[in-house]
């Protein structure tokens, strides 16, 4: 056991310190100047901040909901294109997704692409298919008799609502989730919203690096600390509905709806790829942007996220299994589900800048942020493990190194892999963290993306964005493949 | 395990480890010794016809004059130049930092990132533009221009025009397209502007404008988004705040003399704000004297007189001026209000103004 001592020291060095730092050595201060002088900061940022998260959510869970209920009347193989068009939309990075909003909607003036609706719109294009999947989930395995006794009783008419009813834990398990989202929502209100609309999140960005106030950042990320742990509580597991397999059949009509929802969830990702190709000062296709990757930023960008992401596998995979094999400490490893990106990424910024360089602390962060996923995937995988198989291995002097490479690891393979794409989505699509560490020399993707936008070089900016679709869609793939979704 | 998935995840690691190898290359390399290496932002002598190549192509009379080669590391904005000396280790800063503006190089100058230049190079440039850009010399000008509200008057008819107009015409209010200044340095130096202007010359409350226009005026990320609504007649802004040389710059690219600049008018005189481009030398120079023989190229003809053309300002030193100047913004008698911000209190100035124009605007 004397492995988990450094384990622990780290994980308290880069998840409890800075956030005790910001609460006791910053925040004293901070709070009082929010309060008194800056107060006007916090009642905007946290009525907008709800406002929007109610509605984002609310209209996520109603979108989400409907198709996940519609394609239940559609064939498999259109509900399976459904539910890779879902997963690949709630995987994208948040950047990304701004800007597909912003270049098909918001440059030609319509209200979807920018301000409070276009906040909303790329809310609910990233929340839907997570409410979808959620749903759709949760009623692809319906029993013959629940369904006979709704059509009984409530009549064919009123199938969608008593759907809803009995499927209330799903639908409120995906509210929940598009609320937290919504409510820590960062990249999307800086890229779409002006001053007017900025989540608490993108307020303790602006006001730590652009405002050089970390003191106030800090107490407006204690705030939202407040906010977001009750929150987190109300999401509670889901009541299960007795499983059976009832047989839908096709109704063609309802392919109309599901089609739309399509449409909302391709058409800003492939606009996006589309102008990748097109110079529009030109009006022509042009190769220009791929031709100039490794002259532009865009190929340092992405090699210092391909780093990173290296670091964070390292870290994030380590620890993991150091959690896992320890057993009791596994709720421990869960603890940075309740700390957002933004806010652990001031931590680092107030407490370990000039200490540590960037190009550690930002690796270290996605590791951090990445660890629950890894542990509960390695956890779920260790408790499958027959307990002869472990006994066995110990009595025949497998300990140590030689019990995780000839033992555990390859029996965990599965979960291994899961780990690393879950380790290398968190990574490649970080931005809130990101944006608070980030020097230009350690720029990755997603931030990219969002500085080009700033710079006007909207070409290069699609190309970016582009790449990261791409290697987002390789990994939401290969984890459709791994069936963890 | 399956193969596919196998193949995925060994795709993604070689990426993760020619990622990581590139990086430990690129980040730990040191330089030559007869080898400069200058920071400058992207588009900065890129406005001439040569566009991007330009500065490559001037840098090369330098290299040919000393056989000092220049290695040119672009950023996204001056901003970030900044930001990527004050991050990285001291082995591996640039020599040269190219396009600061007189806000950012004080905050590099206080965070002792910047040498103090010898006052032959000094010398080399007006005095006030001096005094103006860095008083204390730890940068030296090479380009500046003067901000300016800019009409284009094939589509607004207007013959004189102040600051104060559009709080008395909402029409002209709502006929301007105005840059974010949390995000674009051309909407902060016009923040700068507003604020001496009316705080030392008008000695009024400087909010008040703000507040009597925000609902009119159009508010936009950046230079580059307002001026394409700007110029884009359906979008109705034929009022910008941009730079005194623009209207040099549609007479030479469209042979038009419709744009038109105003400074801010009171008692007969012009206040104005520059927005001054310079370059400093980086703290911990292994090449001192090629960076200062590559500053003195700088401030030379044969890198001034590209000035005009190429970044749309104005060079530092007496060189001539093509005719399409004689339609921008002559910054002689002009009275410059930069003076009312000393650079020690530039950034907290700086920081003052940005939280009261979000405290207008976020509402």
């Amino acid at each position: 056991m004397l492995y988990l001592i450094p384990i622990l020291a780290f994980f308290f060095a880069f998840t409890l310190l800075p956030l005790l730092y910001l609460v006791f050595g910053v925040s004293v201060h901070g709070l009082y100047s929010l309060l008194f002088q800056y107060s006007w900061i916090l009642k905007r940022a946290i009525s907008f901040t709800i406002e929007q998260s109610l509605i984002s959510a609310t209209l996520s869970v109603i979108l989400g909901f409907s198709i996940a209920y519609l394609s239940l009347y559609t064939g498999r193989r259109f509900s399976r294109l459904l539910r890779s068009a879902s997963v690949m939309a709630f995987m994208l990075p948040s950047s990304v997704v701004a800007y597909s909003f912003y270049s098909l909607y918001g440059s030609r003036g319509i209200p979807l692409g920018y301000g409070f609706w276009g906040i909303i719109a790329a809310h609910v294009f990233y929340n839907a298919p997570l409410a979808y999947l959620i749903c759709s989930s949760a009623m692809s395995n319906v029993s013959r008799e629940l369904i006979d006794a709704i059509r009984l009783y409530k009549g064919r008419r009123s199938e969608f609502l008593a759907l809803a009813s009995s499927f209330r834990s799903a639908i409120y398990s995906s509210w929940i989730l598009a609320f937290l989202y919504c409510f820590t929502s960062m990249a999307i209100p800086l890229t779409l919203g002006g001053p007017r609309y900025w989540t608490l999140e993108a307020y303790i960005y602006y006001v730590a690096r652009t405002l050089l106030m970390p003191k106030i950042a800090a107490a407006i990320s204690l705030i939202q600390l407040a906010f977001l742990a009750p929150i987190s509580l109300l999401a509670r597991p889901r009541r299960e509905i007795p499983p059976g397999t009832y047989k839908w059949g096709t109704r063609r009509s309802y392919y109309i709806p599901c089609l739309a929802y399509l449409a909302y969830e391709g058409l800003p990702i492939a606009y996006l790829i589309f102008s990748s190709f097109y110079d529009f000062s030109t009006g022509s296709f042009t190769l220009r942007g791929y031709e100039a990757i490794s002259r532009t930023q865009i190929l340092p960008a992405l090699l210092h996220t391909a780093y990173f992401t290296a670091i964070a596998l390292l870290l994030g995979i380590g620890i993991g299994t150091a959690f896992v094999l320890s057993r009791k400490l596994v709720p421990i490893a869960t603890m940075p589900i309740a700390i957002s990106p933004v806010t652990l990424g001031l931590g680092y910024f107030v407490f370990y800048e000039g200490r540590i360089p960037v190009w550690l602390l930002i690796p270290i962060a996605y590791s951090i942020l990445s660890i629950p996923l890894v542990t509960r995937s390695l956890e779920a995988g260790y408790l499958k493990i027959s307990r002869e198989i472990l006994e066995a291995s110990k009595l025949f002097g497998y300990k140590g190194w030689k019990f995780l490479s000839k033992v555990l690891i390859p029996l965990l393979s599965p979960s291994y892999a899961v780990s690393v794409l879950f380790v290398s989505l968190t990574s490649i699509g970080e931005f809130g963290a990101t944006m608070m560490l980030y020097t230009p020399s350690t720029i990755t993707l997603s931030v990219l993306v969002y500085t080009l936008l700033g710079g006007r070089n909207l070409l290069e900016a699609s190309v970016a964005a582009t790449i990261l679709v791409v290697i987002i869609g390789i990994l939401s793939w290969a984890i459709r493949e791994t069936e963890v979704m | 395990m399956n193969k596919k998935l196998a193949v995925a995840i060994g795709i993604l690691i070689a990426i993760i480890v020619i990622g990581s190898s590139y990086y430990a290359i690129t980040t730990f390399q040191s330089s030559s010794n007869h080898e400069i290496t200058v920071y400058v932002y992207k588009g900065y002598m890129a406005e001439g016809p040569n566009g991007t190549k330009e500065l490559p192509m001037l840098f090369g009379i330098f290299e040919n004059e000393t056989g000092v080669k220049v290695k040119i590391k672009y950023f996204n904005g001056a901003r970030d130049e900044l930001l990527a000396v004050m991050s990285e280790p001291p082995s591996q800063r640039p020599d040269v930092v190219l396009g600061l503006d007189n806000i950012l190089i004080h905050e590099g100058a206080e965070k002792g990132l910047f040498l103090k230049l010898p006052a032959e190079i000094l010398s080399k440039v007006p005095k006030n533009l001096q005094e103006a850009f860095d008083p204390q010399g730890y940068g030296v000008p090479v380009d500046y221009g003067l901000l300016a509200i800019v009409v284009d008057e094939s589509r607004a008819h207007v013959p004189s025009l102040s600051i104060e107009d559009f709080v008395k015409n909402s029409t002209l209010a709502s006929m301007l397209v105005t840059e974010n200044p949390q995000y674009s340095s051309t909407g902060l130096s016009f923040l700068l502007w507003q604020y001496t202007y009316y705080t030392y010359v008008l000695h009024q409350n400087w909010t008040m404008w703000w507040k009597a226009v925000k609902d009119k005026i159009k508010v936009v990320k950046g230079w580059g988004e307002a001026w394409d609504i700007f110029t884009t007649p359906s979008d109705h802004r034929p009022i910008i705040t941009s730079y005194g040389t623009d209207p040099a710059y549609e007479y030479y690219k469209h042979k038009s003399a419709s744009y038109k600049a105003f400074l801010f008018q009171h008692g007969g005189k012009r206040y104005g704000w520059f927005q001054i481009e310079g370059a400093a030398i980086v703290n911990g120079t292994r090449h001192l004297k090629y960076a200062e023989e590559f500053l003195d190229f700088l401030l030379s003809p044969k890198f001034q007189e590209h000035v005009p053309l190429d970044n749309w300002m104005y060079p530092v030193i007496n060189v001539s001026l093509p005719y399409c100047y004689h339609f921008a913004v002559n910054p002689k008698g002009v009275v410059l209000l930069n003076k009312y911000i000393p650079p020690g209190k530039m950034s907290s100035v700086e920081h003052y103004l940005l939280l009261q124009w979000l405290k207008i605007f976020g509402g």
